[in-house]
C-alpha cells in the first residue's frame, strides 16, 4: 500500500509538471497580450517594445516557462499583465462563486439524481425508468448554452410576464442594490438549474446501472432468501454498495469545481472562475489565464489521488498491493 | 462539468459498473477544453417580452459586454474602450470628443490655442470655478501634476507621443496652461482629449500612479466612483459637487455581461435599462423585436472595415483594381447590416473634414470592366486565385467574405477563404505580410495622420504599414501633413494623399462600423457617440422620464 502510495505521488508529480509545461505553452501560443495596442494607432512600436520587455515577452518561450515554473515553485503565480494586481488576489476574489454555483448544483444532483436512479433500477422498464431514460438522453445531449438560453426565457422571461413580476434573474449575482439571501437566490436558481438538468441526466443513469448490478448479486439472492424485507435489502445491502461509484464520480467532480463552469458562468454573467478564464484568455492576461489552469490541474491531479486510494478503504474487495 | 459519457449497460452484468477513473478524467478534459475553444455560439430570440421597467427609483443598470482591467485610461492596461465607457462620467479632460468629431471644451473655458506657430506654443484657460467630486477646486496645478505623471518614466503611460515634444510646461496663474513644443505638433488635440483627463493632485499625490487609479478613481464630472463588484458589476453614482449641471440619473450600474444573447435578454427580462452589443447579422431585428424598448443607431462609426491587400503578394494592379470594381459594396451592405451605413470612399472618414476626400468613389460596381482587368491581369501572369483572410467567429466578416466570393466568381477570380483568431491573425500574419487580401478595421482618431498605416519606412516592426505599400511621393506628403499646422496646407497635403492612393490601391475601404444601442422607452439624452470617447460619453444628460 505504502509503496503503491509513492508511486503514485510520484507519478502525480510528473503529471503536473507535464501539465505546467502545456499549459505554458497552450496559453502563450493563444495569442498576443499586446495584441489590441498593436491595432491602436497612438501606440508606437516603441512603446510595443518597452511593454514587451516589460513582461518578459521578449524571452525566449522556455527561459519564460522557467521564469514561471521558478516562481510558481515559490507560491507565487506572478502579476496579471492587464491589473497590476497579484493573480493569486484575483483568483482569489472569484472562487467563491464559483463554490457556491458548483456546490448547489452538485448537492441538488445528488438529492435528485440518486434516489431517481435507485427507484428506477427497481422498478427497471416501468413508465417512470422508460421516462427517465428519455428524458436523460435529452439533458444529456443538450448543449449546455442553449438549455442555459431557454431558461432564461421561459423562466426568466416567460414566467415573469405570467406571473406579474420578476421571478429569477437571468444575469448576475446579486443586485445593485443587494438583497440579502432571496435575491441570491433568485439569481442563483438558474444557473444552478442549468449545470443540475445535465449532471442528473448523468449521475442517475450511473447511478441506476450501479443499483441494476447489484441487484442481481448473489448475496442480495440470500439475503431474500433469509426473509429479510425488500425495504432492508434495498437500503441496507444494496444502495450502500451501489452508492460506491456515485461517490467516486462526485469526488471527482470537486476537483473539476476549480475550472468553474466556463459555459454556465458566461451564459449567465456569473462573476466565478470560468468567467474569469475566459475574460483573461480574451484580453491576453497569460498568468491569470495559467493560474487557474495550473491550480485546477493540480487539484484533478490531487482529487484523483484520492479517489484512487478512497477506494480501498470503501471497497474491501480493492487491493493495491 | 459536463461531459461524461454514459457507461453501457451492457457492461453491467459483468459487474464491472465502476467507471474508470481515466476515461472520466479523459473525457472530462475533453469536455473542458472543447467548452472553452467553443466560446459560447448563439442562438435564440427572444418573443414576447416585458414593459421596459426594472428601473428603481432614478438608477440604472446598463449591460456591459466587457469589464476593464483597470481605470486609468493612461496606463497600456486601460486601452480598453470599456475603460473609457466605465469612467465616461467620472473624469474630464480639456476639450471632449463629439459625436460629430469636432471638438467641445470642457475644463477648458474654449477651445486651446496655438499662440505661436515658431516655436509651437498652446494655450488654454481651465473654466471659473471647477470642482473635484471632494469640493476641491481644479487648478492648473492639477493640469500640471498629471502631465508630470504622464512624463516620468516608472509610469507604465501607453504612449508619449506628442507629450514629448514638450519642453516648457506653464502655469502662469491657477487657470493658465501654457506648452511650448519643442518641434511642432499637429495632432495637438489627442493629447487635449478624452484620452488623456486631467487627474487630481490632492487626492494621488506622493501615490504610485501605477495602482492608484486602478480600482477607483476620483474626478471631476457628473458622477464619481462607488463600488466595483470584479466580475459582476460597477457603479457610479451622482456628483453632488458637480460644477456643472448635475446629472439626472442618480446611479449608474454597468453589468458585465459577456454573451450577446444575454445582453439582450437581459434587457428583454428588464434586468438592465441600456445595452450596446456589438453588431451582428440580424441584430437590428431582435432589438427591435423588444417590447418598450427603442433601438438608436449611430452611423459614422471611428472603426471603419476595408479590405486591405498585401502589395507584395497581389502585385499586379490590374488585379486589384479588377477586385475593387468587381465587388459591390452596396449590396454586401444591405445583406449585413440592412443598409444602414453606406460604402466608405477613403482611408479617412467623412466627419475628418476638411481633410477627407471621397477618392475611392471611382470604383463603382461594374462587373463588365472587371472581367476585362481579369483577363488583362491573367495576360500579364496575374494568378485570378487569390487568397481573403480575416478573424474567425465575426459573422459580420464571414458574411462579408462570402458574399465577395461569389461577386468576385462572377468576373472570374476564384476566393480561397482562410481565417484565423484575432489574437493571431494581428500579432502575427498581418504583420508578418502573411496574407494576400485581408478584411478588418482600423481606428480613426480625430487627428487624421495617415503615416503609421500607409508611409513607405513604417513596414513592421517599425509601424503598421502591413500592407508593404511602397509609393515615396505619397509617404513624403504624409511626412509633411504631420508638420503642417496650418489646417488648410494639411487637408490639402492629405487629399493628394488619398487620391494616388485611391490610384495604388493598396487597401479597399468597405465601411464604418454602426453602433447599436437599445434602451428602455423613458430613457433620455442617448446620443450615442461613434468615437473613442464611445456610448456613454454624455451620461450626465440621461435622465428617466
Amino acid at each position: 500500500m505504502i509503496a503503491y502510495i509513492i508511486r503514485k505521488v510520484l507519478f502525480s508529480v510528473m503529471v503536473l509538471f507535464l501539465a505546467s509545461a502545456v499549459i505554458f505553452a497552450l496559453v502563450s501560443l493563444s495569442g498576443d497580450p499586446l495584441a489590441e495596442l498593436r491595432n491602436n494607432p497612438n501606440v508606437t512600436q516603441a512603446d510595443i517594445e518597452h511593454l514587451t520587455s516589460q513582461y518578459g515577452l521578449d524571452k525566449p518561450m522556455p527561459v519564460q516557462y522557467l521564469i514561471w515554473l521558478g516562481d510558481l515553485l515559490h507560491g507565487d503565480l506572478g502579476v496579471s499583465f492587464k491589473q497590476y494586481a497579484p493573480v493569486s488576489e484575483i483568483i482569489g476574489d472569484r472562487i467563491f462563486p464559483t463554490f457556491l454555483l458548483i456546490g448547489s448544483a452538485l448537492i441538488v444532483t445528488t438529492i435528485v439524481a440518486i434516489p431517481f436512479g435507485v427507484y428506477s433500477a427497481i422498478k427497471k422498464y416501468s413508465l417512470l425508468d422508460n421516462t427517465g431514460t428519455f428524458l436523460s438522453f435529452l439533458g444529456f445531449s443538450m448543449p449546455v448554452f442553449w438549455l442555459g438560453l431557454i431558461l432564461q426565457l421561459v423562466l426568466g422571461i416567460y414566467l415573469a410576464a405570467w406571473a406579474g413580476g420578476r421571478i429569477f434573474y437571468v444575469a448576475g449575482m446579486t443586485s445593485p442594490e443587494g438583497g440579502g439571501l432571496i435575491d441570491l437566490l433568485q439569481h442563483l436558481t438558474l444557473p444552478v438549474l442549468t449545470l443540475a438538468v445535465i449532471e442528473i441526466a448523468s449521475l442517475s443513469r450511473f447511478q441506476r446501472s450501479a443499483m441494476l448490478d447489484v441487484l442481481s448479486a448473489d448475496y442480495l439472492r440470500t439475503a431474500r432468501a433469509k426473509g429479510m424485507s425488500q425495504k432492508n435489502v434495498y437500503l441496507k445491502h444494496a444502495l450502500r454498495n451501489a452508492m460506491i461509484p456515485s461517490i467516486t464520480l462526485l469526488a471527482l467532480k470537486v476537483g473539476l469545481i476549480f475550472n468553474g463552469a466556463v459555459i454556465t458562468e458566461t451564459v449567465f454573467a456569473w462573476p466565478g472562475l470560468g468567467f474569469l478564464l475566459v475574460d483573461s484568455l480574451n484580453k491576453g492576461d497569460y498568468n491569470v489565464a495559467r493560474g487557474i489552469l495550473i491550480i485546477s490541474a493540480a487539484l484533478i491531479v490531487f482529487f484523483n489521488l484520492v479517489a484512487d486510494l478512497a477506494y480501498s478503504l470503501v471497497d474491501p474487495r480493492v487491493s493495491y498491493d | 462539468m459536463s461531459g461524461e459519457r454514459l457507461q453501457p449497460e451492457a457492461e453491467q452484468t459483468l459487474g464491472t459498473v465502476r467507471i474508470s477513473r481515466r476515461d472520466f478524467l479523459k473525457i472530462g478534459g475533453t469536455g473542458l477544453v472543447g467548452a472553452t475553444l467553443l466560446g459560447v455560439v448563439g442562438c435564440g430570440r427572444g418573443g414576447g417580452g416585458q414593459q421596459g421597467g426594472g428601473a428603481q427609483g432614478n438608477n440604472i443598470v446598463t449591460g456591459i459586454d466587457q469589464e476593464p482591467a483597470v481605470l486609468n485610461r493612461m496606463l497600456s492596461e486601460g486601452q480598453l474602450q470599456v475603460t473609457n465607457d466605465t469612467t465616461a462620467g467620472i473624469v474630464q479632460a480639456p476639450i471632449a470628443i463629439q459625436p460629430d468629431l469636432s471638438y467641445k471644451p470642457v475644463l477648458a473655458e474654449a477651445m486651446p490655442e496655438l499662440v505661436s506657430e515658431d516655436p509651437m506654443i498652446l494655450e488654454y484657460k481651465l473654466k471659473e470655478g471647477l470642482t473635484w467630486s471632494d469640493g476641491e477646486p481644479l487648478t492648473s496645478a492639477d493640469a500640471r501634476w498629471t502631465f508630470e505623471q504622464i512624463m516620468n518614466p516608472d509610469n507604465n503611460i501607453v504612449s508619449r507621443e506628442g507629450w514629448e515634444n514638450i519642453s516648457k510646461f506653464e502655469t502662469p496663474d491657477e487657470r493658465t496652461v501654457r506648452m511650448t513644443f519643442e518641434t511642432p505638433y499637429a495632432p495637438w488635440t489627442d493629447l487635449m482629449g478624452d484620452n488623456w483627463p486631467i487627474h487630481p493632485k490632492h487626492v494621488y499625490e506622493g501615490k504610485d500612479f501605477n495602482k492608484a487609479l486602478n480600482n477607483e478613481v476620483v474626478g471631476s464630472g457628473p458622477f464619481k466612483f462607488k463600488e466595483w463588484k470584479k466580475g459582476e458589476s460597477l457603479t457610479v453614482e451622482r456628483n453632488d459637487n458637480y460644477w456643472g449641471e448635475k446629472a439626472g440619473l442618480d446611479s449608474v450600474t454597468y453589468r458585465f455581461i459577456t454573451d450577446t444573447n444575454t445582453l439582450i435578454t437581459s434587457l428583454q427580462a428588464g434586468e438592465v435599462q441600456f445595452i450596446n452589443p456589438p453588431p451582428d447579422i440580424g441584430l437590428q431585428d431582435k432589438l427591435e423585436g423588444i417590447e418598450g424598448t427603442e433601438v438608436k443607431i449611430g452611423t459614422g462609426g471611428v472603426l471603419w472595415e476595408a479590405i486591405h491587400f498585401q502589395v507584395e503578394k497581389i502585385p499586379n494592379l490590374k488585379m486589384r483594381q479588377a477586385i475593387a470594381y468587381g465587388i459591390n459594396r452596396q449590396q454586401i451592405l444591405d445583406q449585413i447590416l440592412k443598409g444602414v451605413v453606406d460604402p466608405l470612399e477613403s482611408v479617412l472618414i467623412p466627419q475628418q473634414t476638411p481633410f477627407y476626400t471621397p477618392a475611392w468613389e471611382r470604383y463603382t460596381h461594374d462587373p463588365d470592366r472587371a472581367s476585362q482587368l481579369v483577363n488583362e491581369a491573367k495576360a500579364e501572369g496575374a494568378s485570378t486565385t487569390v487568397e481573403i483572410s480575416t478573424t474567425s467567429d465575426n459573422a459580420l466578416r464571414e458574411t462579408l467574405q462570402e458574399i465577395v466570393q461569389q461577386q468576385l466568381k462572377d468576373v472570374g477570380i476564384t476566393i480561397q477563404i482562410n481565417n484565423e483568431s484575432a489574437t493571431t491573425y494581428f500579432s502575427k500574419t498581418t504583420v508578418d505580410g502573411n496574407f494576400e487580401m485581408g478584411e478588418w478595421a482600423w481606428y480613426a482618431t480625430p487627428d487624421p495622420s495617415l503615416t503609421s498605416l500607409f508611409a513607405a519606412n513604417q513596414i513592421p516592426p517599425k509601424g503598421e504599414n502591413y500592407y508593404r505599400y511602397k509609393n515615396e511621393q505619397v509617404s513624403q506628403w504624409m511626412e509633411e501633413s504631420d508638420k503642417t499646422l496650418n489646417e488648410t496646407q494639411r487637408a490639402q497635403l492629405l487629399k493628394q494623399v488619398q487620391e494616388q492612393m485611391a490610384e495604388d490601391l493598396p487597401v479597399f475601404p468597405m465601411y464604418q462600423r454602426p453602433i447599436y444601442t437599445a434602451f428602455v422607452q423613458n430613457l433620455t439624452g442617448v446620443d450615442p457617440n461613434p468615437s473613442l470617447a464611445g456610448v456613454y460619453w454624455n451620461m450626465g444628460e440621461w435622465s428617466l422620464q
